[in-house]
């Protein structure tokens, strides 16, 4: 064996074995695993084992439930008797490719490490035992020995008892977590970390795009669309001038002049309601613009068509009657069509432009003429809520940012312990509280005028709703632990929020600045006011919540929390007279 | 192998894909798929402000919106979202489909996207329904979506449909490629299992995952095998509320509570969102009864700690817990309702008594004694009608094979005892569902002098709970499949695939509905097996009343009246008989 490996010429970092193709560090390593593997030609270990077998189960046989099974009966059973011994783990490398990974014996699986890697799999990493070992399963004390078992878990090779290592993966040469390795032994860690790797779920599950296949088909069909509604648009331009020209009174050629008339006919049904003097002017008007209509577009001969090809109503000659579109020219029943406005120039449509006329037009062309236009102007339209909308993202991307380093400099400056008011880092610290409450008052009084806006339908006042009521969980979640905070300064602070700095406690470190202490604590107390008010106007509405709810125990204690908040504004404002 | 944290991955990505304000659509089925792992404030936080419907056709035009369609492609929604795009009433679209889509209609809705709105086409498969971490559901209501063909053999063509695209949607939101085998009696469970095979097969590039140690395995049941499950009584807190009252996409409608509160009517029972539901939600009435009162206690304590308000300190931390405390507070006064509802049900009911008696039938063997007890709550007033029918349903599936079983005199007493002719012949239903020639598997280990040996051995150990000492069937096979021992030739891989390796990811689908109490005992596998990892799933989420409910509807679909018929027929047997 040694003679195949030196002629191999492999390189002395890694040596495949040339039985089971096990990558094995070096010589050493792969002569100790031939001696334990691989010390007999496989074949033969098979075949005396199955042999043994064989002969055990006839043995067995007779106690067995199948006591009746003859002699004669196990050549026809030999291929589940085969498979039982295979169950059994005695030729795992006959399994069809499994190399290397063989099933674990039945029965005791948990933590089941592979014995041929024992050999394999390096144990350079394990943890030295001694004599008091102990789990090192967190919240796990168990004494590690005789009682409680010792093992190694093969991965990161520290020391567990028996049921804190009872997991197992496969693990190659390394002891690295590799899935054409070997079942190992490992903790609880380990596994759930391979587990990690194999599901593979850190960016989730499966999604696939088809954003790309279907913006090539739309682009296609757009085309398409686009120079349709181009050409319908000009045609309504076009009929929109003939509209013109008749209603200023000048006829284009070929057409005849007619008598003016501030009114534009559409049919010759709306005309027979004329009086009747007027009806026979009407009438040649009528036409003369129907005529100069269907220069636009060819008109379908109404004789062949006998129904309105949107809804599919048969025409007749009364009750349903056939009339033109004028943008396509089809012919349409007069419940798909309607009066459509006509504009002189559609480019600026529908802002900035009035309509000089109207004529008939089927559903399908106004849809196509005029919805794309409408669509991409409504989205121009600024909005109100949209425009408060912004400005909230801003101011919560602000203090997104200004809290954390709020919070920060809060940590640093319990740190220190005793700080003196004038030291930069503290006046930092407020200055960026009062920015922080500022914004904190900002964000709520927008969120609150959203709530306000006006609304003309269900479905945008449910959205301002959830709006505000969002906006409200903000505040909530991030500005009261902000309003906490004074407890943090009021240990480096005297108690009164005015009274001066005798008990400061650290005077001697600089000399206190009599006005900028001033100051200092009125900015202070003027933003624990705006606190104080805040949490009153909330506590206010938890009443109000609570007591449409009918419950009084939470509508008492809140009661009292409010009269505390009262006296302590009070007492606040009252001490800020003082000092001014 | 967590199908709410993959579902909660898919929604999330999705709203964080596209930032601003936006509305989110959803179609009939996307809507409780959602709802049932994500809360309304957890929306709002990914600045989604509005929820509708797409089939909802009242929608306001918004167009300084964004909308997030999450839409099941099936024809309905798809001509919905068709109508949509011709006259879009929000500015940009992004459309992800819970599963996928088929290129001609994504170059239909390509077509139509006039005003081209859409930026963005993507496939999430999120296409089941997450009711545990480990516990999933098709939720086809036997109300609705017959799961039946023509047989108790055959797949309706529908249902066939959506159970492979729920599973599909499963393996690939967790990322795993199995391989499959089934239960082999079950021409049901076959199917499904070639079907998933193929379609695997099919989407080649969606499952082209990293190997794992060993492969994942999906093994394929069919509830005919074990019809005893979804009839037992329920005692832990889960399998109980649905058994009495029903679990509803995560909801459950008390309004049939007596002095009801209005908020109370319909309460959300997630174990995602209701951290104290999770820790109880396995526990037996018993346990929890003592741990409800911990929890008012707790809760007592805070409301006397908030009543004691003395200086500003305790007055900011007030104002600052109120909001949790409120939380608790809703919270308590819900799982006290549920669980004095239970309570007084079971009283009504005398379910105590009944399950003694069920429990009896499913796990020891004693004829003469359980027929006793039988006849005696058959009589008795106080057992309500329906526990009367399960209870001789439990007796004739159990002593089927049994040598002067009396079925036939049970079916006698019933009919003196005021139950109508629809009702007794359901249980001729059950025979022929789930008789024992139906079965694959020895249900009550007394068909074999070993097995028999062993269930008796099992009796030694003596019982815990005389009321849940029932352990589901699939707890066998899972024990056998776990150990490598699984018989092949009882549940053979799917046709060109095998493994001999321990398997370490399993998933369980039942065709036919998955119970709570299976649930429970996989939960249960999970936490005491180093290195299982076990999701169950079915077609539904049975109680014995909605288990009950679908045999019936498919008998009365497919073959009508044979039913009574074989119970008269056994009646005057009967008659003979006696």
């Amino acid at each position: 064996m040694n003679g195949s490996i030196n002629g191999n010429g492999t390189p002395p970092q890694s040596v495949a074995c040339p039985i089971c193709n096990i990558n094995l560090r070096n010589l050493a390593q792969l002569n100790h695993h031939l001696d334990t593997i691989h010390p007999e030609e496989p074949e033969d270990v098979k075949s005396a084992v199955t042999n043994f077998f064989r002969s055990a189960q006839k043995v067995l046989n007779p106690i067995t439930k199948q006591a009746t099974t003859t002699f004669k009966n196990i050549p026809a059973n030999s291929s589940e008797l085969l498979r039982k011994i295979q169950d059994l783990d005695i030729d795992s490398a006959a399994g069809p490719g499994n190399s290397m990974a063989g099933p674990p014996p039945s029965g005791g699986f948990q933590g089941w490490t592979d014995p041929r890697a024992d050999a394999i799999v390096t144990k350079m990493h394990w943890a030295r035992e001694s004599e008091r070992d102990v789990c090192f399963q967190p919240n796990c004390d168990k004494g590690l020995g005789i009682r409680f078992g010792r093992q190694h878990c093969r991965s990161c090779g520290n020391m567990f008892c028996e049921t804190h290592s009872s997991f197992q993966i496969k693990l190659d040469a390394q002891a690295r977590h590799d899935t054409n390795g070997l079942w190992c032994r490992v903790c609880e860690a380990c596994f759930v970390k391979a587990k990690k790797e194999d599901d593979g779920l850190h960016a989730g599950g499966v999604h696939r795009s088809l954003t790309t296949d279907f913006m090539s088909i739309r682009t296609k069909s757009a085309e398409k669309k686009h120079l349709e509604v181009n050409r319908l648009e000009k045609r309504i331009e076009k009929l929109a001038q003939i509209h013109q020209q008749y209603d200023s009174g000048v006829s284009p050629s070929p057409v005849v002049s007619s008598p003016t008339a501030s009114y534009s006919s559409l049919s010759s049904a709306t005309g027979s309601v004329r009086a009747k003097g007027l009806f026979r002017s009407v009438t040649s008007r009528g036409q003369q613009l129907k005529v100069a209509e269907q220069t636009i577009v060819n008109w379908e001969d109404d004789a062949t068509v006998p129904a309105c090809f949107i809804c599919l109503s048969i025409f007749n000659r009364y009750g349903n009657r056939k009339h033109h579109c004028r943008l396509c020219g089809r012919v349409i029943c007069d419940n798909c069509s309607t009066k459509t406005p006509l504009y002189l120039s559609m480019s600026s449509y529908p802002d900035g432009s009035e309509s000089v006329g109207h004529t008939r037009a089927c559903k399908e062309c106004i849809h196509t003429a005029f919805k794309r236009r409408e669509h991409a102007a409504d989205r121009r339209r600024p909005n109100a809520v949209v425009k408060y909308y912004g400005s909230l993202i801003r101011l919560k991307a602000r203090i997104d940012i200004a809290l954390p380093r709020f919070q920060e400099m809060l940590t640093t400056l319990g740190q220190k312990g005793d700080m003196n008011q004038t030291h930069p880092d503290y006046q930092l610290a407020s200055r960026t509280r009062k920015e922080l409450l500022d914004d904190f008052a900002l964000f709520d009084a927008i969120s609150k005028k959203i709530a306000k806006l006006p609304t003309h339908s269900q479905h945008q006042k449910q959205l301002n709703t959830n709006l505000y009521w969002w906006a409200t969980q903000y505040l909530q979640t991030n500005m009261f632990p902000l309003s906490v905070i004074p407890k943090v300064f009021g240990k480096s602070k005297p108690p009164g929020n005015s009274s001066p700095t005798s008990s400061s406690p650290s005077p001697s470190i600089s000399s206190p600045q009599p006005d900028s202490m001033d100051n200092e604590a009125e900015i202070e107390s003027l933003a624990q006011l705006a606190v104080m008010e805040d949490q009153k106007r909330l506590v206010e509405s938890y009443i109000e919540e609570a007591s449409r709810k009918r419950k009084f125990d939470d509508v008492k204690s809140l009661k009292m929390s409010l009269e505390e908040l009262e006296n302590e504004i009070a007492a606040i404002r009252s001490g800020q007279r003082r000092s001014l | 192998m967590n199908a709410i944290t993959a579902l909660q991955f898919y929604i999330d990505k999705m709203l964080t894909d596209t930032p601003g304000m936006k509305v989110l659509l959803l179609d009939a089925e996307t809507t409780p798929i959602i709802s049932m792992v994500a809360t309304q404030s957890h929306l709002l936080q990914k600045e989604t402000y509005l929820v509708d419907r797409i089939e909802n056709n009242s929608r306001d035009k918004m167009r300084h919106l964004k909308c997030v369609c999450f839409l099941r492609p099936t024809s309905d929604s798809l001509e919905k979202l068709i109508q949509e795009l011709r006259d879009p009433c929000y500015g940009d679209y992004y459309l992800y489909f819970s599963n996928r889509i088929k290129k001609t209609a994504i170059e239909r809705l390509a077509e139509m996207d006039e005003h081209e709105v859409v930026r963005e086409v993507q496939e999430f498969y999120a296409d089941y329904y997450a009711i545990n971490p480990d516990c999933f559901s098709i939720n086809m209501d036997p109300e609705t979506t017959p799961l039946y063909g023509d047989s108790f053999t055959s797949w309706d063509t529908t249902s066939f449909t959506r159970t492979v695209d729920g599973l599909m949607g499963l393996l690939l939101s967790l990322k795993k490629k199995p391989l499959i085998r089934y239960q082999k009696q079950s021409a049901m469970a076959k199917r499904l299992a070639t079907e998933v095979q193929f379609q695997i097969q099919q989407e080649g590039q969606l499952f082209d995952f990293r190997k794992s140690d060993t492969p994942p395995i999906l093994l394929v049941l069919d509830r005919r095998n074990d019809p005893v499950t979804p009839l037992l009584s329920q005692w832990t807190y889960q399998a109980m509320v649905h058994e009495l009252i029903g679990i509803r996409n995560g909801r459950v409608d008390l309004s049939g509570v007596p002095d009801i509160k209005p908020e109370l009517k319909e309460i959300v029972l997630s174990c995602d969102q209701d951290s104290y539901f999770q820790k109880n939600m396995f526990l037996n009435l018993g346990d929890l009864g003592a741990n409800i009162k911990s929890y008012v206690d707790e809760y007592q304590t805070k409301t006397k700690s908030n009543m004691n308000i003395e200086s500003i300190a305790d007055m900011k931390r007030f104002v600052e817990d109120y909001p949790e405390f409120r939380k608790l507070s809703g919270n308590v006064s819900k799982h006290v309702t549920l669980v004095g509802e239970l309570s007084r049900l079971v009283d009504q009911g005398n379910v105590l008594e009944v399950s003694e008696l069920e429990q009896s039938l499913a796990c020891s063997d004693s004829h003469n004694n359980d027929l006793k007890n039988l006849q005696r709550l058959i009589s008795s007033p106080k057992v309500s009608d329906a526990s009367k029918i399960r209870l001789v349903q439990l007796y004739a599936l159990r002593y089927e094979k049994f040598q002067g079983n009396a079925v036939a005199s049970l079916i006698d007493l019933l009919y003196k005892n005021g139950l109508g002719e629809r009702e007794i012949s359901t249980l001729d239903t059950l025979m022929q569902y789930g008789g024992s020639s139906q079965r694959q598997d020895d249900l009550f280990s007394n068909e074999s002098i070993l097995s028999r040996g062993r269930s008796a051995l099992k009796g030694l150990k003596g019982v815990e709970n005389v009321y849940t000492q029932h352990q589901p069937q699939l707890g066998q096979i899972l024990e056998l499949l776990l150990k490598m021992r699984l018989k092949e030739t009882s549940y053979p891989f799917v046709e060109g695939t095998t493994s001999r390796d321990r398997p370490q990811d399993i998933i369980v689908f039942m065709v036919g509905g998955a119970t709570f109490e299976e649930a429970r005992y996989i939960s249960m596998l999970n936490s005491t097996t180093p290195g299982a990892r076990i999701i169950l799933g079915g077609t539904t989420i049975h109680n014995s009343r909605s288990f009950m409910q679908e045999l019936v509807r498919a008998q009365r679909t497919t073959i009508p009246g044979q039913g009574s018929d074989a119970v008269r027929d056994r009646r005057t047997q009967g008659g003979i008989q006696l």
